[in-house]
C-alpha cells in the first residue's frame, strides 16, 4: 500500500533524499534497499557514480565564501531602524474581544508537513507533488494517483480532501518516526477536474475526524489540489 | 595533491576525493553491514573531510592516514549516535585501526572468483535483451542513453531491463545465498 510506494522508487533507483529519510526509520524497506544494493553490486555496480553525485549536490557550493561586503555602521544603524519601523508599521492588529477557539489560522505555522506523492498515471514513477501546507497549492493530473504522507511520523494527522462532489477523510497513525502514511493511496480521478480543498490538522487524542478536531481547538491549515484535464 | 587539499578548494577536494573514494568506501564497511547504512556513513565522512580541509597540515604527516583517522573517529561516533556498540572484532584503541581497516574484510569476498562465477551462471538463464542489459548497465556501468543506443531501445526500456534484471537477480536464490555467506 503506502510503503508499496517507497518500494516501488527504491526499485526503480529513484531514491532521493525523501526516500534516504524514509530508509532510515523504516527497518523493512532498509532491508529490500540493502538487498537490492547488495545485487548490484555483485553484478558489478558498485554505486560509485551515484555516490559522487550525491556527495557533491551536498558540498556548499561556494567553500571559500567571501567576507561580507563592509557597510558603515551609521548605515547599519540605519537600516536596523528603518526595519524595526517597517514591521512595526506592517504588524497585524489584533482584536482583544475575539478569541478564536480552533478553526483556520493561514498565518499559523503548521506544526506538520503533508507531503503529497504520487504518480501522473499509472506506471509512472512515483515523485514528491507537493509539500503542504507550505506550497499551498499543487497541480495534477486528473489520471493521477496519490498518496499522503506526515512528517514527522510520529503526527497524528486528520485530512480531510473535499471536491465538489466528494470528499475524502484520511488519518494517519503516527507510527512512523519519520514519515507516516495518512490514509490510502487514491485515484485523483474520483473527484473530477477542478479545485480540491486539502484541510489537515493534527489530532487531539480521542477525536478521530476533522470537523472535531476544529471543534476541540486543532487548527486547520487547508491547501489547494487543482485537478486538471 | 596532500599540500593542495590543505590549501582548501572544491577542485583540490574533487582531486582528493577521487583518489580515496574506494579507500573511504572499504574502511566503512568496515563498521557498517547494511548497504544503506555504508553509504550514509561514507557520505558522512567525506562531508566532515571537506569541512576540515583546512585543517589538515601536511607538514605532520601525509593525507591517507589522516583520512583514515577521520573515517574511523566518524563511523565510531555514528555507531554511538544510534546507541550501537561496534562489532567484536572492531579494534578498541587507533594504533591497531590501520591494520584492522585495511586488512581484506568480510566484503572483498563480494567479488570474490566464487561470486564472478554465479553471476555469468545467473546471466546466462537471462533472456539476451536482458543478460546484454546486464552486461551493459552494471558490468560496464553505461548511461541508460549509452545503453539505449547500443541495444537500439529508448531510455525507458533501459531502465525497465536494469530494473528488472536486479530484481530477478535479487531473487535468484543461489546467488542471494552467496552474498550471504561472503557475508557472514
Amino acid at each position: 500500500m503506502s510503503l508499496a510506494l517507497f518500494r516501488e522508487r527504491i526499485e526503480a533507483g529513484d531514491v532521493d533524499e525523501t526516500v534516504r529519510a524514509h530508509l532510515r526509520g523504516c527497518h523493512e524497506c532498509r532491508a529490500h534497499y540493502d538487498l537490492l544494493a547488495r545485487t548490484a553490486r555483485a553484478l558489478g555496480d558498485d554505486g560509485a557514480a551515484r555516490e559522487r553525485e550525491r556527495l557533491f549536490a551536498a558540498l556548499p557550493k561556494d567553500a571559500e565564501r567571501k567576507p561580507p561586503p563592509r557597510i558603515g555602521w551609521l548605515a547599519a544603524v540605519a537600516a536596523l531602524l528603518l526595519a524595526v519601523a517597517t514591521a512595526l508599521a506592517l504588524r497585524p492588529r489584533e482584536n482583544p474581544d475575539v478569541m478564536l477557539r480552533g478553526g483556520e489560522d493561514p498565518g499559523a505555522e503548521a506544526p506538520f508537513s503533508l507531503r503529497v506523492y504520487g504518480k501522473d498515471a499509472p506506471g509512472q514513477p512515483v515523485r514528491l507533488i507537493a509539500d503542504f501546507p507550505g506550497s499551498k497549492e499543487a497541480s495534477v493530473g486528473v489520471r493521477s494517483e496519490l498518496q499522503y504522507f506526515v512528517k514527522p511520523g510520529t503526527t497524528r494527522l486528520l485530512v480531510e480532501s473535499r471536491g465538489a462532489n466528494r470528499t475524502l477523510p484520511a488519518s494517519s497513525d503516527g507510527s512512523a518516526v519519520d514519515l507516516s502514511p495518512v490514509g490510502k493511496a487514491f485515484s485523483v480521478g474520483a473527484f473530477g477536474p477542478g479545485n480540491v480543498e486539502v484541510c489537515a490538522a493534527v489530532a487531539p487524542p480521542g477525536i478521530t475526524t476533522l470537523a472535531d478536531a476544529v471543534k476541540a481547538g486543532a487548527v486547520r491549515h487547508c491547501s489547494t489540489l487543482v485537478v486538471t484535464p | 595533491m596532500d599540500a593542495r587539499f590543505a590549501r582548501g578548494g572544491r577542485d583540490a577536494f574533487a582531486e582528493v576525493y577521487s583518489a580515496h573514494a574506494p579507500d573511504v568506501r572499504r574502511w566503512v564497511r568496515r563498521f557498517f553491514d547494511g548497504s544503506f547504512e555504508q553509504e550514509e556513513a561514507v557520505q558522512e565522512v567525506w562531508l566532515t573531510a571537506h569541512r576540515m580541509q583546512r585543517r589538515y597540515d601536511p607538514s605532520k604527516g601525509p593525507l591517507l592516514p589522516w583520512l583514515r583517522a577521520l573515517c574511523s573517529n566518524r563511523c565510531r561516533e555514528l555507531l554511538r549516535a544510534a546507541s550501537r556498540r561496534p562489532s567484536s572484532d572492531v579494534p578498541v584503541d587507533d594504533i591497531s585501526d590501520a591494520l584492522w581497516l585495511d586488512a581484506p574484510g568480510p566484503d572483498d569476498a563480494v567479488h570474490s572468483a566464487a561470486l564472478r562465477a554465479e553471476v555469468a551462471r545467473f546471466a546466462a538463464t537471462l533472456p539476451q535483451d536482458e543478460a546484454r542489459a546486464l552486461q551493459l548497465v552494471f558490468v560496464e556501468q553505461r548511461s541508460h542513453a549509452e545503453v539505449a543506443r547500443e541495444l537500439g531501445i529508448d531510455e525507458r526500456r533501459s531502465k525497465y531491463l536494469k530494473q528488472k534484471v536486479l530484481l530477478a537477480a535479487s531473487r535468484d536464490e543461489k546467488l542471494v545465498a552467496l552474498m550471504r555467506e561472503a557475508r557472514s
